[in-house]
């Protein structure tokens, strides 16, 4: 199902795609809906090469996403760019060591959303 | 194995003995000893005492045992019989009667099976000629008012003697002879007393015990492994060699210990423990990568002048870091050594013996007494200590550490990471350890960066925990370097930060995602005189450091960019950094922070 729930996402994306980014569509499947303007959202808690997230911004904007591991110790960032509504994204795993990872959402300095995640 | 030594102890019952069947079976069952009722006869000791049980088992239902004897020969060159104790119904007669004295045996004859003890009764007969000196019998017999029953109607207690040199402890303790009556004569018509047939009187399944005690060795033995804290103790492990054969391989409990008193069992052996490890070769390679770091190399730079305005070469705190930072094992501490730690820490070079990684070459155990009191005198002067020059797990006989009139004792060791010149994997040094650098007014640290005596120091920001009597490492200054990756065009650039002052050089590792990024350059702004290092190792990770070995700081807003090409739609976890350091303009260690 999850798959099914991928290859969805992924025709979705792709029909959408602009630029070298996946970015702003219109819609998302039930699973990467967001209440609400703006937040960050995955499938599950665990989080597989290449799964798809959604975040969802009021309007056109740069984000970033800290990756901590469970000692907290910041691992990973990025930077973003999102357009206004849902903006789905592909996580890629392969530089993480299998674990629990605390992973948040940042805007202009501060802090939107935090999701405990577990990378494998 | 354990269970095979048994076997093999009880092969001669077994293959000569079979059961009454449907008479009477009488086991010579062996129960520990009076300290340990657990203790496997093999571990049995001289001066131990050890319990044996005579145990009927009554396989004929139309007959019950309100009679029986046992005798029990054993010989008294191996064992003292001290007492007994008899499980029998309410007013039974009870007696054990050595009516031998010393020098008699029993002569088993060879019309009937040797353990059909009633036959051996009526057939069998004694010696007394010299064969038979220092032997005895015991006469256990109970005479019940009521049925005995398949219990264990007598049990001795008898003392392990050594038997001297040559002494033949083949089947010492034997049940020779043994009768058994139904004396309830109203149950039958003629009112007459039942005797267990000839051959349905058994010894069954064990008639003899067959046992070399070993020595009389009381001690409590255990091995001490005291390790940094970045070090999974339960993932260390120790073999108890024996004469050149490993007795036993056991895993430390999490406070490093092990209790290796069950397989010293000789004082006249030699023995030697064997160090080794879970830790899959990949997990201990990311641990001397963790070990050995930036302020590492830093710290022998300073001590060899070869760092800002260093050169005292009192930089080092305790002797042990002298064979720590001779990473070309030369017996002296120059720039070299320095710079063979800088390539560790790059990855172009591998000074540990061998090039290899293994937990034996780049692991040091050394024991806790000359690890505390090793100088850098000793160094100098190119004493070898086993241990820290040989590059190796030691395989050290112990049976002379052991003191085999004490209680308890405790082989204690603490252990390094090859290269790891500030101990920020190694063991504690004691504070009263000779090996502590003397300290003077002329020599005496800043306070407020410094590694310090600390006896027990837990815990507080930005110090790294040390748990336990010793000395401590503490860090009390931090930087802070900012990450961030993001799409750029074709290419995925990771960016770092330098946002902090009196930052004189910094280390880290990148790790990328092989399978879809290719790592194309690197470009460092982090001033004219700074020596820049990033070489993709053998994994594909991407080794980063700037040092200003002038000891000025790098500039507040350097930055280093890391440029890979590759096909992703997202920068979202493609690049991860990780295995960080970093020195402040004093050659500190700084706690780098990313951000």
């Amino acid at each position: 199902m999850k798959k099914l729930l991928f290859a969805l996402a992924f025709l979705t994306v792709v029909g959408c795609m602009k630029d070298e980014f996946i970015t702003e569509i219109d819609s998302v499947i039930p699973e990467l809906e967001i209440e609400g303007a703006i937040g960050m959202k995955f499938y599950s808690n665990n989080i597989s090469d290449t799964d798809m997230f959604n975040i969802k911004s009021p309007e056109d904007s740069e984000y970033s996403i800290e990756i901590k591991d469970v000692f907290g110790n910041l691992v990973a960032k990025s930077t973003i760019k999102a357009k206004a509504g849902n903006n789905v994204y592909a996580f890629y795993t392969r530089a993480f060591k299998e674990g629990h990872y605390t992973i948040s959402l940042h805007k202009d300095g501060e802090e939107i959303q935090v999701l405990k995640q577990q990378i494998s | 194995m354990r269970k095979f030594l048994l076997l093999l102890t009880l092969l001669p019952a077994l293959s000569f003995g079979q059961s009454s069947s449907d008479g009477l079976d009488i086991d010579l069952l062996y129960k520990g000893t009076t300290e340990d009722a657990n203790k496997p006869l093999n571990k049995v000791q001289v001066n131990d005492t050890i319990v044996i049980a005579l145990k009927l088992n009554n396989l004929d239902s139309s007959h019950q045992i309100t009679y029986i004897h046992t005798d029990v020969q054993y010989d008294s060159d191996a064992y003292a019989m001290t007492s007994y104790t008899f499980n029998t119904p309410t007013n039974s007669q009870n007696t054990v009667g050595n009516w031998s004295g010393n020098g008699m045996k029993m002569v088993f004859t060879d019309q009937h099976d040797k353990n059909a003890v009633w036959a051996q009764w009526q057939y069998g007969s004694y010696t007394n000629d010299a064969s038979a000196t220092g032997w005895q019998v015991e006469h256990v017999q109970s005479i019940a008012p009521t049925d005995i029953g398949s219990v264990e109607y007598a049990t001795l207690y008898f003392k392990v003697k050594d038997g001297g040199s040559g002494h033949d402890y083949t089947e010492n303790i034997i049940i020779t002879m043994a009768r058994a009556t139904d004396n309830i004569t109203s149950d039958n018509a003629n009112n007459a007393e039942y005797v267990y047939p000839t051959g349905k009187v058994r010894a069954y399944e064990t008639q003899w015990i067959t046992h070399t005690p070993l020595e009389d060795l009381d001690s409590n033995i255990y091995v001490k492994l005291n390790a940094n804290g970045n070090i999974d103790l339960t993932k260390i492990k120790v073999k108890v060699i024996e004469d050149g054969t490993e007795k036993a391989d056991l895993t430390f409990d999490n406070g490093g210990s092990i209790n290796i008193t069950d397989y010293i069992l000789s004082s006249t052996a030699e023995y030697k423990l064997q160090f080794h490890t879970t830790y899959t070769d990949s997990e201990w390679q990311t641990i001397t990568e963790n070990a050995v770091t930036l302020s590492d190399a830093v710290l022998v730079l300073k001590e060899v002048g070869a760092f800002g305005h260093g050169g005292s070469n009192t930089e080092f705190d305790y002797g042990i870091q002298y064979p720590n930072a001779d990473s070309d094992a030369d017996g002296t501490i120059n720039p070299q050594d320095a710079f063979n730690i800088l390539g560790h820490v790059i990855g172009s070079f591998n000074y540990y013996p061998g090039g290899s990684y293994a937990f034996a070459t780049t692991f040091p155990i050394i024991k806790t007494d000359t690890y505390d009191d090793y100088k850098k005198s000793d160094f100098t002067s190119g004493t070898a200590v086993s241990g820290v020059h040989e590059k190796t797990i030691q395989s050290t006989s112990v049976t002379g550490e052991i003191d085999w009139s004490a209680s308890t004792n405790n082989l204690e060791y603490k252990t390094t990471v090859l290269g790891d010149v500030n101990l920020s994997y190694s063991s504690a040094v004691a504070t009263d350890g000779e090996g502590v650098q003397s300290i003077n007014i002329s020599n005496a640290p800043a306070l407020s960066s410094k590694r310090v005596m600390n006896p027990l120091y837990i815990g507080a920001k930005n110090s790294r925990e040390v748990f336990g009597v010793g000395v401590a490492d503490v860090e009390v200054n931090e930087a802070f370097l900012n990450t961030d990756t993001q799409l750029e065009g074709d290419e995925i650039v990771t960016t770092l930060t330098l946002t902090s002052e009196d930052v004189s050089g910094f280390q880290l590792k990148i790790n990328y995602d092989t399978t879809r990024l290719n790592f194309d350059r690197v470009v460092f702004e982090t001033g004219n005189t700074t020596t820049n290092f990033a070489k993709q190792a053998a994994d594909g990770r991407v080794n980063i450091g700037s040092l200003e070995q002038g000891g000025v700081a790098i500039a507040n807003g350097s930055t280093v960019k890391v440029y890979f090409t590759g096909d992703v739609s997202s920068p979202v976890g493609v690049v991860t950094v990780f295995n960080t350091d970093a020195v402040n303009t004093n050659g500190e260690r700084l706690i780098l922070n990313l951000q």
